[in-house]
């Protein structure tokens, strides 16, 4: 297991999980890594995490078409990326 | 090095074009090491999560075209020296963010407990333990050899007849005031209680009797719903839930006021095996959170999974408790390895497929095979020499450094 405090291996772990189409498990372990090293970005991370399950939800109830949902679903992956990305330009700016 | 980056994108594209998949995760490893543009990386990783989605037969080939001009890209962008500046920058950032980990604080120290039955001639001993902030303790044995009792007890559930029992953490001044000691320490039962309303409501409820109110409660109850993934069934009430789900809507009660001990009964018990792994997997990241560990105790009959999260491991033995110490100790001073393997062949043939290897003893365990060997005959050495004399192992586990091997103890 990666050090609790290895900031750059437990952001590659994210990347990792996506990359294996594993959004449940880099969803949770963002979650995990901004309390741990952002807290000021826990809110836009759990609103990350709300949008998810709402795209999940749709997914389930066959609310929209699987195309849209995969669509949808790409676009959370990206905001994954970008909250990780934002996480580490707030440290070089501050 | 530019001949051998050439190389590695001529195999990299031959292999996108045969396994997507596999070419992009090498693409990926590609770019994390000589892409100049870290950006690079990330746009890998979504056009891999694009191959996993429903595609056509065009929109896969543009995808895969997409990342053949990527390979291409890295290649004709490649410096040295930009890579090294941005590999030299990003270890500066973390520097700069680096905590420490957390002090692993003593949570519960149990020293000399006796705990005896009137009714049977049970007796549970326990000479000494210790739980400590960012641990994970597993605790295994037969059945009906005390687990219950032990975790009943760490958890003020059931008094001890003697022996001192300690929460440094909670109690410095060792008063044992249990009421108030038991707020501190969350225990999940192996029979979950049932509780009445919607899952939201009793998580406020929760939140609120460790007094967590107002917009600290809603957050912590949205937290802790995001984190283990229970949104979609907030306003479920019992009999609507799985065995899995109740298990993590107890777990989320507990973390829900960020216990810094959590005693967990069995938990993997009517688990299917990608729940178990999830729930396990959770229960380690969340007790090594920098900012809110915790120390987790873990009773269960999968040795395997609890092995594989555990940071110490206890055994329990008609009623003794044993501490094995760290699990990566664990088999460290064995006289002997010891294999597990399932294969067509008989006893007499094993033995004679193995006449002329250093095994001590082949023993059935009723379902596989279990062989003892010298330190110096390695499961490679075992392995190769049962596949040259035509017997197909087709399951192997090396339980040298495993706790599966005190079950044995009797047998070998």
């Amino acid at each position: 297991m990666i050090p609790a405090n290895d900031i750059l291996g437990r952001r590659n772990e994210i990347k990792d999980c996506i990359a294996a189409d594993n959004m449940d498990e880099a969803m949770r372990r963002l979650i995990d890594f901004i309390r741990d090293f952002f807290e000021s970005m826990e809110d836009e991370v759990l609103l990350l995490s709300r949008d998810y399950h709402a795209v999940l939800k749709m997914e389930r109830m066959r609310l929209e078409p699987i195309e849209q949902i995969e669509r949808l679903k790409g676009h959370i992956a990206n905001r994954v990326l970008a909250t990780l990305k934002a996480a580490l330009h707030q440290i070089e700016h501050s | 090095m530019i001949e051998q980056l050439h190389q590695r994108a001529v195999a990299i594209r031959q292999i996108l074009r045969k396994h997507p998949k596999r070419g992009a995760d090498l693409l990926m490893n590609f770019a994390r090491r000589f892409a100049a543009n870290p950006q690079v990386e990330d746009d890998v990783i979504l056009y891999k999560v694009r191959l996993s989605s429903v595609l056509s037969t065009a929109e896969k080939q543009d995808v895969i075209d997409q990342m053949e001009q990527i390979v291409d890209a890295i290649v004709r962008d490649y410096n040295p020296d930009a890579v090294k500046a941005h590999i030299e920058k990003e270890s500066a950032l973390a520097q700069v963010i680096r905590r420490q980990l957390p002090p692993d604080d003593l949570v519960l120290t149990a020293k000399n407990i006796v705990k005896r039955y009137a009714s049977s001639d049970f007796t549970l001993r326990l000479d000494h333990l210790e739980l400590r902030l960012g641990q994970i303790t597993g605790l295994v044995g037969e059945n009906a050899t005390g687990k219950t009792t032990l975790i009943r007890i760490l958890a003020g559930d059931l008094a001890t007849d003697s022996g001192t029992l300690q929460y440094p953490l909670f109690d410095p001044e060792n008063k044992l005031d249990w009421p108030q000691l038991k707020e501190q320490i969350a225990y999940v039962p192996q029979e979950l209680p049932r509780w009445h309303g919607a899952l939201r409501d009793n998580l406020s409820y929760e939140a609120a009797l460790h007094g967590i109110k107002g917009t600290e409660n809603r957050k912590a109850v949205d937290y802790i719903v995001q984190r283990l993934g229970l949104a979609l069934h907030l306003d479920k009430d019992w009999t609507e839930l799985s065995g899995g789900y109740k298990l993590r809507f107890a777990l989320a009660k507990a973390l829900v006021w960020k216990a810094k001990l959590l005693i967990i009964d069995e938990p993997l018990a009517f688990l299917d095996v990608k729940t178990q792994l999830v729930v396990l997997n959770d229960l380690q990241n969340l007790a090594k959170s920098l900012r809110h560990p915790m120390a987790v105790i873990i009773s269960s009959q999968h040795l395997h999974e609890t092995e594989s999260v555990a940071d110490q491991m206890l055994f329990m033995r008609d009623g003794q408790l044993e501490n094995l110490g760290k699990t990566i100790d664990l088999g460290a001073k064995r006289k002997e390895n010891t294999f597990e393997l399932d294969c067509p062949a008989n006893y007499s043939e094993l033995q004679q497929a193995l006449e002329n290897f250093p095994y001590f003893q082949i023993w059935n365990n009723g379902m596989q095979w279990i062989i003892t060997t010298p330190l110096s005959a390695s499961g490679s050495d075992l392995l190769q020499h049962l596949s040259v004399h035509g017997i197909n192992v087709y399951y192997y586990r090396d339980l040298s450094r495993s706790v599966k091997t005190k079950f044995y103890e009797g047998n070998l």
